[in-house]
């Protein structure tokens, strides 16, 4: 359950890249707080910012203007390592299209956060989160030996797996069928209340963002509308 | 990099070679075929190397030799030689015009003793003992010649021909001479009399141009060093010239030396354009595998450990392309031995040479690294997975 102290505190961020078609202004001036133990998802029309606006809050990309702060690390200031070492520590991220790496097997995938935080029982704990997703049977397969559905709950698990303060979701349902997304948004929301961390969800479908305690709405890099805040007004 | 940094990378590693080789054949074959060809050249020279000091004392004509210019022994010096040696052997050289008729050749004279060779033996076309046809027939000494030099006079054994003011009787032709390599270049081609029928030739006269060698028997276990430093000692003013058994054949081992580093030269090069190859191979796999990098860094790998894992990777292909040119260079000049050797003019004990391996590993390790590097310096700036990636 939320609390009020903040995980996760955006301020006047700005996102700009410099392409080949010269500088696009992805973010405007986004400013927003998360407590620690909150749902929030965010929504928007496709290039709203939803997806950039996420991998600033996880270090992923760099703002170009403002400063964010995550679990009490301001992360406009750290270098890359610095920042890599945060993510492990920290954060869990499941993306759309799974990310899983081919070579290794699920159990390898999931334990490889734990791995890299130096965890000495990270198999036991892969193996404890598989099953947990109910995947106990297809430890020893890889990725491309099981369905879209079944390689998204291994990377659920491997979000989960060092029991982060911060899960960090990219539309995870967005290359399954309805059945498949619909158990993974419940097996997702489920790790989270399991182990009490804050979600930040993208997401474009209306029934998933109804399931998040608050729901920012991006337009054109700027925040649209807030729902907690609205509802707080 | 910790120790547990290294075995994380290392377990990484393991698991993206899983993948195999493919995608790295272009990579194995440019490092097997550079290393391979400079292992080859590296044993192929090891092998005469080894030979020659093997057969250095037949090379030679003796276990060791004293060279003395336009004169021959003192009786002091013959005196420490024979008080050294079980026994010696004089042989004077020098270039003189073989006559017959009209018809004249350059040829390079060997004047022997009765004791020539202590070590080995002539062959003579037709077959007889050397000292035999030396001894001549019909009243003049004998002689034996290259079948080079006597098709050019054309003579036949039994026919006569001059050198200086003494007619000799050519009884054969030389087959095979133990000392040939051991006398380098010549000018012309060899003749080979004894010395006492050269008495009446005005050749060996003071003044003239010529080299006396002493070959000697030594008694087994004598020191070539010591008696070498001895010599040199007591004959250090007199101009002698010392070679023995341990390197019977200086100028063919400095043409075999010089020639190898110049193959390996080339070899070098072969494996600096086949490096052009590795590296683009090196590129090639980093680009397919910017995705699982970026998915480490996302989920928390640091920059070290990202080229740790990709560089032990490269460097276990690296070491699979180095041995299996090793493999290749290694065994190739063993399997191809006795082709080789029937080609070559000297002595070679083929085998497998660990100095010549190491050195042409010691390239392909240096060449791998030096073309992976700046791709693999690439690698760990992959960064995480972004907007790129989703």
């Amino acid at each position: 359950m939320p609390t009020s102290d903040p995980i996760l505190s955006l301020q006047d961020v700005d996102l700009s890249l410099i392409g080949n078609a010269g500088r696009v202004d992805i973010l405007h001036g986004i400013s927003l707080s998360v407590t620690a133990g909150e749902t929030l998802g965010l929504t928007g029309p496709s290039g709203s910012g939803k997806s950039s606006l996420l991998m600033v809050m996880g270090g992923l990309e760099q703002a170009t203007g403002g400063t964010v702060s995550a679990a009490g690390h301001d992360l406009t200031a750290m270098g890359e390592d610095a920042l890599a070492r945060f993510r492990r520590a920290h954060m869990g991220v499941v993306f759309q299209s799974f990310h899983l790496i081919p070579t290794m097997t699920a159990l390898e995938n999931v334990a490889t956060p734990l791995e890299l935080a130096g965890h000495k029982d990270a198999f036991a704990r892969a193996a404890e989160e598989l099953e947990a997703v109910g995947l106990s049977h297809r430890t020893r397969h890889y990725p491309a030996q099981m369905s879209g559905g079944e390689q998204q709950r291994v990377a659920l698990a491997r979000a989960a797996a060092p029991r982060p303060k911060l899960l960090l979701a990219d539309e995870p349902t967005g290359n399954l069928d309805e059945a498949n997304g619909t158990a993974i948004m419940d097996l997702l929301f489920g790790l989270r209340d399991r182990h009490g961390a804050t979600l930040v969800l993208v997401t474009h479908a209306a029934g998933l963002a109804a399931r998040c305690d608050r729901v920012i709405r991006l337009r054109d890099g700027r925040i649209d509308a807030d729902a907690a805040q609205e509802a707080a007004e | 990099m910790k120790p547990s940094g290294l075995r994380l990378a290392w377990r990484f590693a393991r698991r993206e070679l899983r993948g195999g080789v493919r995608g790295f054949r272009i990579f194995l074959a440019c490092l097997a075929l550079g290393v391979g060809v400079i292992a080859a050249i590296g044993s192929v020279r090891a092998s005469i190397e080894a030979g020659l000091a093997s057969e250095g004392a037949a090379i030679l004509g003796g276990d060791a030799e004293m060279e003395f210019t336009y004169r021959f022994a003192s009786a002091a010096e013959r005196a420490w030689m024979e008080a050294a040696a079980d026994m010696v052997s004089e042989v004077a050289e020098f270039r003189s015009l073989a006559v017959v008729g009209q018809e004249r050749a350059l040829t390079q004279v060997n004047a022997a003793d009765s004791a020539y060779p202590l070590i080995g033996a002539v062959a003579l076309i037709p077959e007889m003992p050397l000292q035999t046809a030396l001894a001549g027939s019909d009243g003049l000494p004998g002689a034996v010649m290259e079948r080079v030099l006597s098709d050019r006079l054309g003579l036949e054994p039994g026919d006569s021909f001059r050198l200086g003011t003494q007619d000799f009787r050519l009884m054969a032709v030389i087959a095979v001479e133990p000392d040939a390599a051991a006398s380098g270049f010549a000018l012309g081609p060899r003749t080979l009399v004894l010395t006492e029928a050269l008495r009446n030739s005005g050749l060996l006269e003071p003044g003239t141009l010529f080299s006396t060698k002493y070959r000697m028997d030594l008694p087994a276990g004598t020191s070539l060093a010591a008696l070498e430093a001895e010599a040199r000692e007591k004959f250090e003013d007199t101009g002698m010239r010392w070679t023995d058994a341990r390197n019977g054949a200086p100028g063919i081992a400095e043409f075999v030396e010089r020639l190898g580093a110049f193959l390996i030269l080339v070899g070098l090069s072969g494996l600096a354009v086949g490096g052009v190859g590795v590296s683009a191979a090196v590129r090639a796999y980093l680009a397919s595998k910017t995705a699982t990098i970026a998915t480490l860094r996302t989920l928390g790998a640091e920059r070290g450990t990202i080229f740790l894992t990709y560089f032990l990777q490269i460097g276990a292909l690296s070491l699979l392309g180095i041995a299996l040119g090793l493999l290749l260079g290694g065994i190739g000049p063993v399997l191809l031995g006795p082709l080789i050797a029937a080609q070559l003019p000297f002595p070679a004990v083929f085998s497998v040479y660990p100095s010549a391996l190491a050195e042409a590993a010691l390239y392909g390790l240096l060449t791998a690294f030096i073309f992976t590097l700046w791709p693999l310096a690439r690698a760990e700036r992959i960064r995480e997975i972004g907007r790129a990636h989703v």
